[in-house]
């Protein structure tokens, strides 16, 4: 044996070189742990493929288990789509106030609105006033809360942050002109509320944060904008305005 | 002047009934596996129709229920075809397909929307109102 090889190698006779899994899978160490070692790999890439399956096809079951067609994509068709609401236009209408998460919250004599997207404002600019309400325009949701809307990157109405109804009080109580009346909610779905939702529709909640009465739609609300400067907005689907008392109890 | 012949596109079943006896499609039935070529140019005219009926409505996006779509039921036209203004995010987000000859007129007009009188306008939103209220 040559000096070079006989400092490469240990008193045990492994090599100095010894160390990398391709050493152990080449015998480097004996057979034994060349085995362990080729053991563990295929076990790992066995999971890794097992995993990589799951992450694939699990979204696909369940699209089968909720009816979704295939031809369907839950994150999207187009791969290259972007939320537009995380990148919105500020507002071109300066706000008199904000809510804590940043939405705009506007005052005019009778009427409050919550978000700038172009339905709040027309709606904020259009509706007749009801004689003894102070109007509130934001958006509903079934789920109980308000969304105040926003103008995004791609220039259309998108939805904000999610809001307690108590907010919605807070904002309502800010503007300098409510003199502590009844409330009229131009939101939509505002008297509903979804069976699963576990709390009270977003009007009685109001009415319960304000000590007031407080008229909401059942559905969709909107105004036509070729109509009279002062509309009653209207309800889609023969949807109807229901009035909530305080602490509970409904008329409509 | 008589009452516009307005041509109805977007109207599915899963967005809500509408009135004018108008047979409703399923959004889910008007799906194309590939993308419009000139996509971005057919949703810049989809959201430049003058809108008619500016409604505050927050619903869920079929496609993706946990993805919510604000004022999807306003109602925009030009003047020949009426359309909700969440139209435009379908076709864009999830391939939904347009009526041929919509596609075919919204190309003639090189993706520009034609000038419409205030007086037509305000017929078209007659309309709408039938149709949505």
């Amino acid at each position: 044996m040559s000096a070079a090889v006989s400092v490469s190698v240990l008193a045990d006779g492994v090599p100095i070189d010894c160390g990398g899994m391709a050493d152990g899978l080449a015998g480097c160490y004996g057979a034994v742990p060349a085995v362990g070692i080729a053991a563990v790999a295929v076990l790992g890439g066995a999971a890794l493929a097992g995993y990589t399956a799951f992450a694939v096809l699990f979204p696909q079951v369940l699209n089968a288990l909720l009816g979704v067609p295939v031809t369907t994509d839950l994150m999207g068709s187009r791969r290259d789509w972007k939320d537009p609401s995380t990148h919105p236009h500020q507002p071109t209408r300066p706000p008199d106030s904000q809510l804590a998460g940043g939405d705009p919250v506007y005052h005019r004599p009778g009427a409050t609105a919550i978000g700038y997207d172009e339905s709040t404002m027309q709606n904020f600019d259009l509706v007749a006033p009801e004689p003894g309400y102070h109007d509130v325009v934001v958006h509903g949701k079934r789920n109980g809360m308000f969304r105040p809307g926003l103008i995004g990157a791609d220039g259309a109405d998108h939805p904000s942050n999610y809001t307690h109804p108590a907010q919605i009080a807070e904002a309502i109580r800010g503007n300098p002109h409510y003199d502590g009346g009844p409330v009229r909610l131009v939101s939509c779905h505002s008297a509903t509320v979804a069976p699963d939702a576990g709390v009270a529709p977003p009007a009685q909640q109001v009415a319960d944060a304000l000590g007031v009465t407080v008229m909401a739609p059942t559905n969709a609300v909107g105004v036509n904008r070729y109509g009279p400067v002062r509309q009653v907005p209207r309800i889609r689907n023969g949807g109807q305005w229901v009035t909530f008392y305080p602490g509970g109890g409904t008329d409509g | 002047m008589g009452e516009p012949a307005l041509r109805f596109v977007g109207m599915f079943r899963e967005l809500g009934p509408v009135g004018l006896g108008l047979v409703q499609e399923s959004i889910f039935d008007n799906v194309s596996a590939v993308e419009l070529p000139d996509v971005d140019e057919v949703v810049r005219y989809l959201r430049a129709g003058y809108v008619l009926i500016d409604m505050m409505d927050l619903a869920d996006d079929p496609f993706d229920p946990a993805r919510q779509v604000m004022n999807g039921s306003t109602i925009r036209t030009d003047g020949d075809w009426l359309w909700r203004d969440d139209l435009a995010y379908y076709v864009h987000r999830h391939r939904v397909t347009l009526p041929e000859d919509f596609l075919a007129l919204i190309r003639e007009r090189r993706y520009v929307m034609p000038h419409r009188d205030e007086e037509l306008l305000r017929e078209c939103s007659l309309v709408a109102e039938e149709l949505m209220f």
